[in-house]
């Protein structure tokens, strides 16, 4: 019993403090969470455990990769500390699910909970710029991704600017990458037209750092337009589902992204018909209401001069009704006396030579005898 | 001195269509009238030499492209 160290309580947590700190100064443990919690809406405590033992887990929910549910295989970076009042555990300082049943789960409910909060909205949904000039592409330059992406945009389309937002696509330190690349790209003075998140396939931990909450909800916050494109066709992240277009593979994206030049090429001559077609339209239209013009123009003045010829007309047979002519024809004789019309018998006297005008002759005559009309 | 630029197609249309609209008057007299089909078949011909002139070009352009 000398020979032992012997030590306060306070003394004896504070020297295995030390020694851990000095041993373990960090160890990833893996195993099943059990009795998971958060307190506070700021403290997270659970047990991770195996067929053999249990250990007590600290840390806070911002260390969350999402959320998390008893019985999922969890791997967590941490440092053994022993608390001078609530004992044994392990203070979190990163945390990933581990296993294809437990990422898959851990994906389910994150994915419930951003979906809850609309950050899957199809209304959300901008379109792409079609196509782009300036493209940020988050990504590993090390990648085929990378050179995939890189090489079918140039087969398809020239002249776009690229700018590398170079970032580790897997592993711990992943995530916090992609965030920061995301927000980076959406600060640039010279902004871009639309941002190209995208990592070739791999194992559902290789690809997890694309359904994390973190990354789902930078490409959510994007104001940039995005486009993301994870693993293979059957992968489907959660960042792909926030994103404003998702594409299948990297070259997916980059077919997506631009239109393809030869295609387009292709496409010209029925354009150039059409364009000519519709040109030879518009004018065979308006030589139909040329021609249509002309008709109106004529009809209109032959119109009025109808008009004026009947007018014309009507007053001709107006005329015709006063000429004297007329009466003479019909027996009446005009007779003038001293060249004056006679109207009245009081006008002429025995003897008073007359001038007498019938339709066909004069005749000159002289006065026997006046006699008045009674009455 | 700037020249007056050419009356373009539409200009001309609607210079045929207020003549229209006068040989619709009422009170309209014979002279304004023959004066006025008159200015009518002129600016029905200036039209067409437009058109003429439009078609060609399309026919031209296209004798062009097909050739390169």
């Amino acid at each position: 019993m000398n020979d032992d160290l012997a030590f306060s309580v306070s003394e004896f947590v504070a020297i295995l403090n030390q020694t851990l700190e000095f041993a373990y100064p960090s160890v990833v443990v893996t195993g099943e969470i059990a009795n998971f919690r958060v307190s506070k809406n700021r403290w997270v405590y659970f047990d991770l455990k195996d067929e053999g033992a249990t250990v007590r887990f600290f840390g806070t929910v911002y260390q969350l990769p999402g959320p998390l549910e008893d019985g999922m295989m969890l791997a967590v970076r941490g440092t053994p500390k022993l608390h001078p009042l609530y004992g044994f555990s392990v203070n979190i300082m990163a945390m990933r699910p581990v296993g294809q049943g437990s990422i898959k789960k851990a994906a389910a409910l994150l994915q419930a909970k951003l979906e809850a909060e609309g950050l899957f909205d199809p209304l959300r949904k901008r379109s792409l710029p079609y196509p782009p000039k300036r493209v940020g592409l988050v990504t590993s330059a090390e990648s085929a991704a990378y050179r995939d992406f890189v090489k079918v945009l140039g087969a398809r389309w020239g002249g776009l600017e690229i700018v590398l937002f170079d970032v580790q696509v897997q592993g711990e330190v992943a995530p916090a990458q992609i965030t920061a690349a995301i927000q980076q790209a959406n600060q640039l003075a010279e902004p871009l037209d639309v941002l190209v998140v995208t990592r070739g396939g791999g194992s559902a931990e290789d690809l997890q750092a694309f359904s994390t909450e973190q990354v789902t909800r930078a490409v959510a916050a994007s104001r940039i337009p995005t486009l993301v494109a994870i693993g293979h066709e059957v992968d489907i992240s959660l960042a792909e589902l926030a994103a404003d277009q998702r594409a299948s593979t990297p070259s997916n994206a980059a077919e997506l992204l631009v239109p393809d030049r030869k295609a387009l090429l292709a496409q010209l001559p029925a354009y150039k018909r059409q364009l000519e077609q519709a040109a030879l339209q518009v004018c065979e239209y308006a030589q139909r209401q040329l021609t249509q013009h002309r008709l109106t123009l004529h009809d209109r003045t032959e119109l009025v001069l109808t008009r004026a010829t009947q007018q014309l007309h009507a007053r001709t047979q107006l005329l015709a009704a006063y000429d004297p002519q007329a009466a003479l024809r019909r027996g009446y004789a005009l007779v003038q006396a001293d060249g004056a019309l006679v109207r009245s018998g009081k006008q002429l006297a025995p003897g008073a030579g007359l001038a007498i005008t019938l339709t066909d002759a004069q005749v000159t005559a002289t006065v026997k005898q006046v006699t008045m009309n009674k009455g | 001195m700037t020249k007056k630029p050419e009356p373009s197609y539409r200009e001309i249309s609607d210079q045929l269509d207020a003549v229209l609209a006068r040989l619709q008057q009422p009170d309209i007299q014979v002279d304004d009238a023959v004066r006025l089909y008159e200015e009518g078949l002129a600016l029905a011909a200036a039209l067409e030499k437009h058109l003429q002139l439009a078609e060609n070009t399309i026919r031209k352009l296209k004798a062009v492209d097909s050739g390169s």
